[in-house]
C-alpha cells in the first residue's frame, strides 16, 4: 500500500488530537482508532497505518532499557526502577537485558538518549583518543 | 616505540571515566550510500554521524521522525538495526601548509602514499561566505601566463571566472597552466628573496573524473615543479556521489585557510557539471523533490554558496584572497542549459572555449566574442592595459571583416590591413600547453604587434618570429624585462628601450 503525503498529514492531525501536552493518551488513542475504522476504504487504512508507525516510533523513543554484563539482582533492579518512578516511560516497565560484550558497568537507555557507563564504551573512548594522537 | 608507549601512558593518566549522556539512533534502512536513521532528535544539519568502526556519515535530511544521512565510506558495512551516534561536530578537513604537495580525498585522507599529513589545523567543510564588510574590490591581477586570457579576459585575485566549453576543448589545460604559472611566480619570488610578492597557492579539485586523468594532472604539475605549491582533492568517478558532492567544499575549505592567513589561493573545480550530477543522484536517493532535469530545487544555491566563498578580503581582515576557476562542460556548445546558465550567472565572467576553434588549431580555443571578465580589468597592470586595450576591439572587427570578406574579393586596403592584423593577433594568441608566459613577455609581444612588428612576417611564421624575438630580448635586454616586471607600466624609457631592441632585432634578421 502506498502511503502518500496526504495520509501522513492526516495521521499527524490524528496524533495531535490524541495527545495531551505532547503525550499521547491511551483512551483517546482507542477512541480515535475506533472512529477511523468506521470509515471503509484504503485511505482510512493508510491513515491508520501511518498513525501506528508514529505510535511505534513514540514507544521506541520513550522506552527505558538497562543493559549490564551480568544478571542484576532484584534489589539492584528495584533501585534502578526507583530512579524512573513517576515518569510516563516507567509505566511501560523497564527492560533489563544482559550483554556480556559491555564487559562491566551499566548502559541506561531512555529511547535514543543513552548514558553509557560500561567498560566497553570507556575503552572505545580511550581508543579514539589514542588514535587522534 | 618509546614515544608511542609514552603517548599511551599520558592518555591513560589523563583519562577519567565519566558518565555523559549521548544521543543515538538506529539505522532503519540503508542503500545506495544513504542511511535512514531513527532517533538523533537533536542532530544539526551537516553534522557528522559516527557509524562505528571509523565509518562516518553526514546528516543531510532532517525529517519529523527520521534522519537521512549519506555514508562517507564503506557503506556496505553499515547494517540495518545498527546503533549510530551523533558527534556534535560539523564535517572538518585538515588544512595548512602541510597539505601542499599532497593528493587527498574530500575528507582530507592522503591518497598519494606519502604517509600521514602532519597538521593540527582544521577548517569546516561548510562555512558561510565572508560578509560584505570584510571584502574589498578585486585589485591585484592573477597572472595565468596565457596571453589571450591575460590580455583580453584578465582575472583578478578573488575573482570567480568560469571556464566553459564542450569536452576536449582544453578547459583543464587552461586551469593547469594557470596553476603552473602561479608556481613559477612563487618560485621566482623565493629565489629572488622577494618578500613583497604574495605567493598564490593552488587547490585543484577533481570531481567525477577518471583516475587516469587525475594522475595525468598530478604528473604534469610535478613535472613543472608546481605540485609543491598545490593541493589536489580528488573524488574520482569510482568514488560515491557523496564524496563527489563534498569535494569542492573540501577544496574551498583548504583554500580558505590560506585566505584566512592573509595569503592568496586559487581553487580550480574540475568540473561543476559532474558535481551537479552527483548532487542530483544523492538528492534522488534521499527522496528530495526533483525539479528541472531532475535536479533538486536547491541546485543553484549549492553552487552559489560554494562560489560565494571566494573573496578578496580587505587589509583590515587579513587581505587574503581566494580565486575560483570553476569548470563547466557543455553538450554540443549549449551554454543555455540549466547548470551552465546557473554558474554563468554566479561567476564574474566566463572563458568560453569552442570546439571549432580547437579543431582549427587555435589553442586555447577561446571565443573572444562570448568570453568576458566582469571585474578583472580593474586588476590589470598598467603595462598590460596599455598594450591590450585595443586588442579586443581589433579582434571583434577582424572576425566581422573575416565573415564579410568571404563574400567578395575586392577589399579596400584598410580592410585588408585590419584582417591581416587580426590574423597575426590570433596567431600570437596560440600558445602551447604548459608553457605560460611571464607578464613582461606578454607585454612585449603585444607592444610589438601594436607597433606593426609582425606586419611583414608571414602569418604562419608569426609564432616562430615571436619565439625568436623573446629569446633575443632575454639575451640582450634582460633589464627591460626586469623593468616591466617591477614597474608594471610602460614608462617613456621602457618604450624607448623596446623600440631600440625591436630595431636591433630587425637589423640582425
Amino acid at each position: 500500500m502506498k502511503l502518500t503525503r496526504q495520509h501522513q498529514r492526516n495521521a499527524r492531525l490524528l496524533w495531535q488530537s490524541v495527545s495531551v501536552n505532547g503525550i499521547p493518551d491511551a483512551n483517546r488513542i482507542r477512541e480515535a482508532v475506533q472512529t477511523v475504522r468506521q470509515f471503509e476504504g484504503r485511505s482510512a487504512e493508510a491513515v491508520l497505518r501511518c498513525f501506528v508507525q508514529r505510535l511505534e516510533v513514540y514507544i521506541r523513543a520513550n522506552r527505558i532499557g538497562v543493559v549490564s554484563a551480568d544478571q542484576l539482582s532484584a534489589q539492584q533492579r528495584e533501585q534502578l526502577s526507583g530512579l524512573f518512578r513517576g515518569t510516563e516511560a516507567a509505566e511501560a516497565g523497564i527492560n533489563f537485558s544482559v550483554d556480556p560484550a559491555v564487559i562491566g558497568g551499566l548502559r541506561v537507555e531512555k529511547g535514543y538518549q543513552v548514558t553509557d557507563l560500561t567498560i566497553a564504551r570507556q575503552l572505545e573512548i580511550l581508543q579514539s583518543r589514542l588514535l587522534e594522537k | 616505540m618509546q614515544s608511542i608507549v609514552a603517548d599511551i601512558e599520558q592518555t591513560l593518566a589523563q583519562f577519567h571515566p565519566e558518565a555523559h549522556s549521548e544521543e543515538t539512533g538506529k539505522v532503519m534502512e540503508v542503500g545506495d550510500g544513504v542511511a535512514r536513521i531513527e532517533g538523533l532528535r537533536n542532530i544539526r544539519l551537516n553534522e557528522m554521524i559516527d557509524f562505528g568502526n571509523g565509518i562516518t556519515g553526514l546528516a543531510l535530511n532532517l525529517e519529523e521522525n527520521s534522519v537521512g544521512a549519506v555514508v562517507l565510506s564503506d557503506a556496505e558495512t553499515v547494517r540495518e538495526g545498527q546503533t549510530v551516534r551523533s558527534t556534535g561536530r560539523l564535517l572538518e578537513i585538515p588544512c595548512g601548509r602541510a597539505m601542499l604537495g599532497r593528493v587527498v580525498d574530500p575528507l582530507g585522507r592522503p591518497l598519494d602514499g606519502k604517509g600521514p599529513i602532519d597538521t593540527k589545523e582544521r577548517n569546516p567543510v561548510e562555512r558561510p561566505a565572508p560578509g560584505i564588510i570584510g571584502r574589498q574590490s578585486v585589485s591585484a591581477p592573477l597572472q595565468t601566463g596565457i596571453l589571450a586570457i591575460d590580455a583580453v579576459i584578465p582575472i583578478g585575485r578573488g575573482q570567480r571566472e568560469l571556464i566553459i566549453g564542450d569536452r576536449s576543448t582544453g578547459k583543464t589545460t587552461i586551469a593547469v597552466d594557470a596553476i603552473i604559472n602561479q608556481a613559477r611566480l612563487n618560485r621566482e619570488a623565493e629565489l629572488a628573496g622577494d618578500t613583497k610578492t604574495y605567493p598564490v597557492f593552488s587547490v585543484y579539485v577533481a570531481i567525477g573524473q577518471r583516475q587516469a586523468s587525475v594522475a595525468q594532472v598530478v604528473n604534469a604539475l610535478e613535472e613543472h615543479g608546481a605540485l609543491k605549491y598545490t593541493v589536489i582533492v580528488a573524488a574520482t568517478a569510482s568514488d560515491s556521489a557523496a564524496m563527489q558532492y563534498l569535494a569542492p567544499f573540501s577544496g574551498t575549505a583548504i583554500g580558505e585557510w590560506f585566505m584566512d592567513h592573509g595569503m592568496d589561493a586559487l581553487v580550480v573545480y574540475d568540473d561543476l557539471s559532474k558535481h551537479a550530477v552527483a548532487y542530483r543522484q544523492m538528492s534522488l536517493v534521499l527522496r528530495r523533490p526533483s525539479g528541472r532535469e531532475a535536479y533538486p530545487g536547491d541546485i543553484f544555491y549549492l553552487h552559489s554558496r560554494l562560489l560565494e566563498r571566494s573573496a578578496c578580503m580587505s587589509k583590515a581582515h587579513g587581505g587574503g584572497t581566494l580565486t575560483s576557476l570553476p569548470i563547466i562542460e557543455t553538450q554540443t556548445g549549449d551554454v543555455s542549459a540549466y547548470i551552465p546558465t546557473n554558474v554563468i550567472s554566479i561567476t564574474d565572467g566566463q572563458i568560453y572555449l569552442e570546439s571549432d576553434l580547437f579543431h582549427q588549431g587555435i589553442r586555447p580555443a577561446m571565443s573572444i566574442g562570448i568570453s568576458v571578465s566582469r571585474v578583472g580589468s580593474a586588476a590589470q597592470t598598467k603595462a598590460m592595459k596599455e598594450v591590450a586595450g585595443k586588442v579586443k576591439l581589433e579582434l571583434a572587427q577582424y572576425y566581422e571583416m573575416k565573415e564579410f570578406a568571404q563574400f567578395g574579393s575586392d577589399l579596400d586596403a584598410k580592410t585588408v590591413a585590419q584582417i591581416e592584423h587580426g590574423r597575426r593577433i590570433t596567431e600570437l594568441f596560440k600558445q602551447i600547453q604548459y608553457n605560460p608566459f611571464p607578464m613582461e613577455e606578454e607585454v612585449i609581444q603585444l607592444w610589438a604587434a601594436q607597433q606593426g612588428f609582425f606586419g611583414n612576417t608571414p602569418v604562419e611564421k608569426t609564432r616562430e618570429v615571436r619565439a625568436k624575438l623573446l629569446e633575443f630580448v632575454r639575451m640582450r635586454r634582460k633589464d627591460l624585462l626586469k623593468d616591466i616586471a617591477q614597474q608594471k607600466k610602460l614608462t617613456p624609457e621602457i618604450k624607448k628601450g623596446l623600440e631600440e631592441v625591436l630595431a636591433e632585432y630587425q637589423n640582425l634578421a
